[in-house]
């Protein structure tokens, strides 16, 4: 039916869609539209900010009219395919869901020329979990920078009741997504601007265009409109007066709600959190841990809310008040915007400031007298905001500087290079005309808005800093234009360190232990206890911390009156040599997912690895340990203590959800001795815009990179490769080198992994390529790449794949302006290009001395499965951000993890070429003096083919010896 | 006063050893050595428990990899009697062990002596200085070994990268082009080590120092001063070290064996193992069989001769100072 349906439309819009192409000129072809794209791109450093858009505007006026535009009635798609529904629950009219790609259109007609604020009305429908994110096109382009990225919050809420485990600790509720229907102003809180954007629109016919950067959504209408404005304070007790609303009378109960119970929240990371600062806190334990508080550092970027539900029995005015903490950041306030039952009830409460202090405040709202809140008797919702409150008109005019000023940089850099000769002139005022004009007119605009945040603060200094700094730098570019060069490097660091300003100041985290709603004479709780009610409290804690083990996550019950369960089977120890929080993600999976579905309890010890070796050796070992690395499998089980897996009967069935690399190094013979759980292997990272400045394309084959460096070089700019001469990196077979030797079908070791072949034709072929690298093409030996690739100074990266959440957490600024694609291979006569290389694994291993097999190999299975791994990730994520993506090894997981799908393509084209790198006795040997191989040649200039023949002896005698050791030879 | 008496009573004893002579009969002495001890049982007592935590935690442990060194043994297999095989494989077969070895002795060698010498310089120095100054001088000398891993800071200078502290400032100034790759180039590896290493060197044997300095009083070089002495070198030489030699010993016993058995420094900026063996210790050799080859009864060996290295060195340093001052 929906085929159907689109069938329809698509005939009938056929019209609408030529006319569309000719008048805009949408490329036609994909290769046509990257160069479009890139173009954009480049121009995107002078684009138009929003505050330049609505200046050109302001002398419009806002007409006092509504349209709304359904979404079922789009009029143009390309890239996914739209799908018309039938009225959901909580809606009457059709929706429309958009995919996650591509665009959708829609025409409309505006009858009164002017402003209009714009509005959506979305469902977000089930995708990977992350913030859905769109482009607004308006008439073909995008009206202005702030609009380039929408973002649309998924609601969640906790997934359970705050649960103990059988010590009494308290733990995490995991969080699921409470999907509804959301009437969302299109505002620039994600771009430093706290109002709901306007648009102008002549009269006559337009087009709105969402194109999807992530995850599908369901849309129901697009509505402009113009909002009222909010009325202050004192124009709402004047409404108060009129319509004889009275305070409550003092004897009425205080309602308190706890900052954890909040029932909706707009991000999964906005869990409840334990504080065990306060003796006051609520509910508090002196040794146990309780959830009871939420917010902190996770609820710090502007547009994250929560929302707490209460019960008012007696009608009136109450006051409201906050305990709060803000010990994050000094010199700034935190703010926040209140809204009761979905509106803000006056200005004031648009920015309630939290002050920063060591220890918890009780925060009124409304700054000395108390505001007053009417509030009928019955259910009501109060939702807190992260808003920027003044600072936004400050944060958005230094972002462009430093937009600019990095482009700048770069362009200087392109001249000079890194280290530029001190005796040379370089005339960088006539060679760069505009640099002159840019330096002038950012040094004044960082002077006026240093002084104007001074103002603001009421603190001279210490905030403004780094600006002034940085104008005081221009200026003397200006006056001295010869010295630029000389002062390049201090520069790039002020360039950096406002960029890192600018993230850091946006930020306004706060925690919240419980809010009250009083009557307006009533007494509120104190925030913070004596100083003497905390030395006992702190000598307490001392004490109990004798008796309270942590390291124990959630220990088995093994009472077996309260869970039947324990008397089927014992308990399995699991151990895990990473953090807390991953213990506890997998712990309440555990309990959730397998413990209730098997009835088999899993214990699970924070240990530290090194001692796995000694405990196993004392029979003390863990049933199964997980994230061991990629070595670890085969060496154990070459000594007999891991169970062979191979001896399941469905394990077939089982190794099915990886890539055959993944499991590879876990193999000896016939036999499989670990599940892989992660994988990564290298993808090529590169700035688009800097590129696209020098009109090249991103390059495809190794030789194409080959014709690339010297251009790059030619401006002073570089490409990164993992490196073979960091001394700390230890052991591992570098990674350039193995892409080399695979794409030309060569091999590490032979046959039946018996002896390292790499002193055959291809592995000699494979390192001379690679050294050349080093010594012809002269590539830098070590850089610290996110530095570099932030500031554009190396704009091609080949790095493992986690790199990508490291620029995403580290390097937001450039957001946009790279991308990730696979890494450069090698054409082969038929055309193709090859892409191999080699990965890395990690996994999970089950000891030999297990005590109920199959019930480990059960959870193992359960472990290693999509369902779990995508589970696994997504907490992890939302626990930690977007930098702890976990880079399973379960392909089918990998797809439903939040990457965006044109990374998603990258990584899984990438993905079909990676070959494993065989684990075998004595191993650890090849990395090494592969390592040492191209050390010696390219530090002490040896020949290469005789130094590489030389170590392969080695290496070779290394794994005869381990060979006889172990009676294979 | 009690314990003057049993002063007393041992010098008594000893005195009456020497007179019975060593010839008549073992079987006298034994017998005599009993009934001291049955004498004595208060002392016997009261050491009891630490002789049991020494046994059981130090010597048990070292015989017991004496007696490894003499297996095959992975850890997670009983161990095989293999006979002298391992140290046969040490002293003839691994060049890599050869090159761990002389890279300890220059290591040793240098860091030893020099930072010995440096502790006690610095040590004195500090001692002459006004005394508001001394107790910042000695927390300022200290604070490199005490605050952990803080010689991570030279991985930071000596980075390999092009904006690396010590690159940067020789291509500026022009003696380079290039960035030199500090930690991987064999030649620098062993030196930078050396220069770390002495840089913390002033550790526990400076304390000790500063505390035998410290405790030195005026009288003594009043005295001294009387009966003619000309200068400060004599002062030092005359009164100083033999005044300071208990505190020199412990000093030298810490410094060594500090020498000998760490080789974190060389780990943690070098990498494990370091290009060509470069910076390969004793020490790192060691732990390169245990854990990365987990041939524990080869690194047991390795261990064992180790263990006799630092004796000898240690008798051979008490001998040297034993003689200074005299």
């Amino acid at each position: 039916m929906i085929a159907c349906l689109l069938l329809i439309q698509s005939a009938c819009l056929h019209p609408v869609f030529a006319e569309t192409t000719t008048s805009e000129g949408i490329p036609k072809s994909t290769d046509q539209e990257t160069a479009g794209h890139s173009k954009n791109v480049i121009e995107s450093f002078r684009k138009i900010s929003y505050d330049t858009y609505i200046e050109k505007y302001k002398n419009m006026a806002a007409p006092n009219e509504e349209i709304l535009i359904g979404a079922a009635g789009y009029s143009y798609a390309q890239g996914m395919q739209p799908e018309v529904l039938d009225p959901l629950k909580g809606t009457e009219k059709k929706s429309l869901k958009t995919g996650e790609e591509g665009f959708v259109e829609w025409e409309f007609h505006v009858d009164t020329e002017g402003l209009y604020n714009m509005s959506i009305l979305y469902f977000p429908v089930e995708g990977k979990d992350s913030a859905i994110e769109r482009e607004l096109w308006i008439d073909g382009e995008i009206p202005f920078e702030g609009a380039r990225t929408l973002v649309f919050q998924r609601v969640w809420k906790n997934g359970e009741e705050v649960k103990k485990d059988p010590s009494g600790n308290e733990y995490r509720p995991y969080q699921v997504e409470s999907p509804m229907w959301q009437e969302a102003p299109v505002s620039g809180i994600t771009s430093f601007n706290d109002e709901n954007y306007k648009f102008y629109f002549s009269k006559g016919k337009h087009t709105i265009r969402l194109v999807s950067v992530k995850e599908p959504m369901i849309i129901e209408h697009i509505r402009l409109y113009n909002e009222e404005e909010v009325a202050s304070y004192v124009a709402v007790t004047a409404q108060y007066n009129k319509l004889g609303y009275k305070s409550v009378s003092s004897d009425t109960k205080i309602i308190k709600i706890q900052g954890e119970d909040a029932v909706l929240k707009s991000d999964s990371i906005l869990y409840p959190l334990e504080d065990h600062s306060s003796p006051a806190n609520e509910p508090f334990s002196v040794s146990k841990i309780r959830m009871n508080t939420i917010g902190g550092y996770n609820w710090r970027y502007p547009g994250q809310w929560l929302v707490w539900e209460f019960d008012v029995e007696k009608e009136g005015l109450y006051k409201i008040g906050f305990r709060a903490k803000q010990d994050f950041k000094s010199g700034i306030f935190a703010n926040r915007r209140l809204y009761i039952d979905g509106k803000v009830p006056f200005k004031e409460a648009e920015t309630i400031q939290f002050k920063y202090g060591m220890g918890w405040q009780m925060v009124k709202a409304g700054e000395d007298e108390p505001c007053l809140f009417y509030l009928t008797k019955g259910k009501h919702q109060l939702k807190m905001e992260v808003t920027l409150g003044d600072i936004g008109s400050i944060i958005r005019p230094v972002e462009d500087c430093v937009r600019e000023l990095n482009y700048i940089y770069r362009k200087i850099l392109m001249i000079t290079g890194s280290f530029p000769d001190p005796l040379r002139d370089y005339n960088i005022d006539s060679q760069l005309p505009e640099s002159m004009e840019i330096f002038e007119r950012q040094s004044k605009l960082l002077t006026e808005t240093s002084k104007k945040l001074s103002e603001m603060t009421g603190k001279k200094g210490q905030e403004s800093f780094e600006m002034e700094k940085l104008a005081t730098q221009l200026n003397g570019f200006i006056k001295n234009p010869d010295t630029i060069p000389e002062r390049l490097a201090k520069f790039n660091d002020n360039i950096s360190a406002l960029g890192m300003w600018i993230l850091t100041v946006a930020e306004q985290p706060l925690t919240i232990d419980y809010l009250v709603i009083a009557p307006p004479e009533a007494q509120l709780p104190r925030g913070e206890v004596s100083w003497w009610e905390k030395i006992v409290h702190e000598m307490k804690a001392f004490v109990v911390s004798f008796f309270e083990n942590y390291n124990i996550v959630g220990d088995v019950n093994t009472d077996s009156k309260d869970n039947p369960s324990t008397n089927k089977s014992k308990p399995i120890t699991l151990w895990l040599g990473v953090g807390r929080d991953q213990a506890q993600v997998l712990k309440s999976l555990i309990d959730n997912n397998f413990t209730s579905e098997t009835g088999v309890q899993v214990g699970i010890r924070l240990v530290d690895m090194s001692v796995m070796l000694r405990a196993v050796a004392a029979g003390e070992g863990p049933d199964l340990a997980i994230y061991q690395d990629q070595a670890t499998p085969v060496n154990y089980a070459l000594r007999s203590a891991l169970q062979d897996l191979s001896e399941f009967p469905d394990i077939d069935e089982v190794l099915k959800r990886f890539s055959s690399s993944a499991v590879e190094p876990f193999r000896i013979g016939n036999s499989v001795y670990a599940l892989p759980e992660q994988q990564w292997f290298d993808m090529m990272f590169y700035r688009k815009d800097i590129l696209a400045d020098l009109g090249v394309e991103p390059p495809q084959t190794w030789d194409d990179l080959y014709k690339l460096i010297p251009v790059l070089q030619k401006n002073h700019l570089e490409i990164g490769l993992p490196t073979p001469f960091n001394a700390t990196a230890g052991g591992t077979i570098n990674s350039i080198f193995t892409t080399f030797l695979y794409q030309k079908d060569g091999e590490i070791y032979s046959q039946d992994k018996s002896r390292c072949i790499l002193n055959h034709n291809t592995g000699v072929d494979a390192f001379t390529r690679w050294l050349e690298l080093y010594t012809k093409y002269k590539i830098p030996q070590m850089m610290d790449i996110l530095t570099r690739f932030r500031v554009g100074e190396a704009p091609i990266i080949i790095s493992p794949y986690v790199f990508y959440n490291s620029i995403v957490v580290g390097a937001p600024e450039i957001k946009g302006l790279w991308e990730m694609a696979p890494i450069p291979g090698t054409r082969h006569k038929d055309g193709t290009i090859r892409r191999d290389e080699g990965g890395n694994v990690t996994g999970t291993i089950m000891l030999k001395n297990a005590k109920d097999k199959e019930a480990t190999w059960e959870f193992m299975k359960w472990w290693t499965s999509s369902d779990t791994q995508v589970k696994y990730g997504r907490e992890m994520e939302a626990l930690q951000g977007p930098s702890a993506r976990w880079p399973t090894a379960n392909i089918d997981a990998m797809w439903k993890l939040p990457w965006s799908a044109k990374d998603a393509k990258s990584i899984r084209e990438q993905w079909q070429w990676v070959k494993a790198v065989p684990e075998i006795p004595g191993g650890y040997y090849t990395g090494r003096n592969i390592d040492n191989a191209i050390r010696t040649v390219v530090i002490k200039g040896e020949n290469p083919r005789e130094t590489l023949l030389d170590y392969v002896k080695m290496i070779n005698d290394e794994i005869i010896l381990k060979r006889k050791e172990f009676g294979m030879e | 006063m009690e314990w003057n008496k049993w002063g007393d009573d041992l010098q008594v004893s000893r005195m009456k050893a020497n007179r019975n002579g060593s010839i008549h009969g073992s079987l006298e002495k034994i017998s005599y050595t009993l009934g001291e001890m049955k004498r004595n049982k208060a002392s016997y007592f009261l050491i009891t428990p630490f002789m049991l935590v020494f046994f059981v935690f130090t010597v048990l442990p070292v015989i017991l990899s004496i007696i490894l060194s003499f297996t095959y043994y992975n850890v997670l297999e009983f161990p095989k009697w293999i006979g002298w095989y391992n140290y046969r494989k040490l002293f003839v077969d691994d060049e890599v062990f050869l090159k761990a070895l002389s890279n300890t002795l220059v290591y040793a060698v240098i860091t030893g002596p020099v930072g010995f010498f440096l502790s006690f310089f610095a040590a004195w120095a500090i001692n002459e200085v006004p005394r508001r100054l001394k107790g910042l001088l000695t927390f300022v000398f200290y604070v490199p070994s005490i605050s952990g891993t803080v010689y991570t800071i030279w991985s930071i200078i000596f980075n390999a990268d092009i904006y690396g502290f010590a690159n940067s400032f020789l291509i500026k100034f022009g003696f380079i082009h290039e960035p030199i790759q500090w930690f991987t180039t064999e030649k620098y590896i062993l030196p930078l080590i050396i220069i770390v290493q002495l840089w913390m060197s002033m550790g526990v044997g400076f304390l000790a120092m500063r505390a035998g300095f410290a405790s030195l009083g005026n009288q003594y070089y009043e005295a001294a001063a009387v009966d003619g002495l000309k200068n400060r070198w004599q002062e030092l030489w005359y009164i100083t070290i033999p005044m300071m030699a208990p505190h020199l010993m412990t000093a030298a016993v810490l410094q060594i064996t500090a020498m000998f058995a760490n080789a974190q420094v060389a780990h943690t900026l070098a990498g494990f193992p370091s290009t060509n063996y470069a910076g390969h210790l004793i020490m790192s050799h060691l732990q390169d069989y245990s854990s990365i080859r987990m041939e524990r009864g080869y690194a047991c060996a390795i261990s064992a001769l180790l263990f006799l290295f630092m004796i000898g060195i240690n008798k051979l340093v008490l001998r040297f100072l034993k003689k200074v001052g005299v």
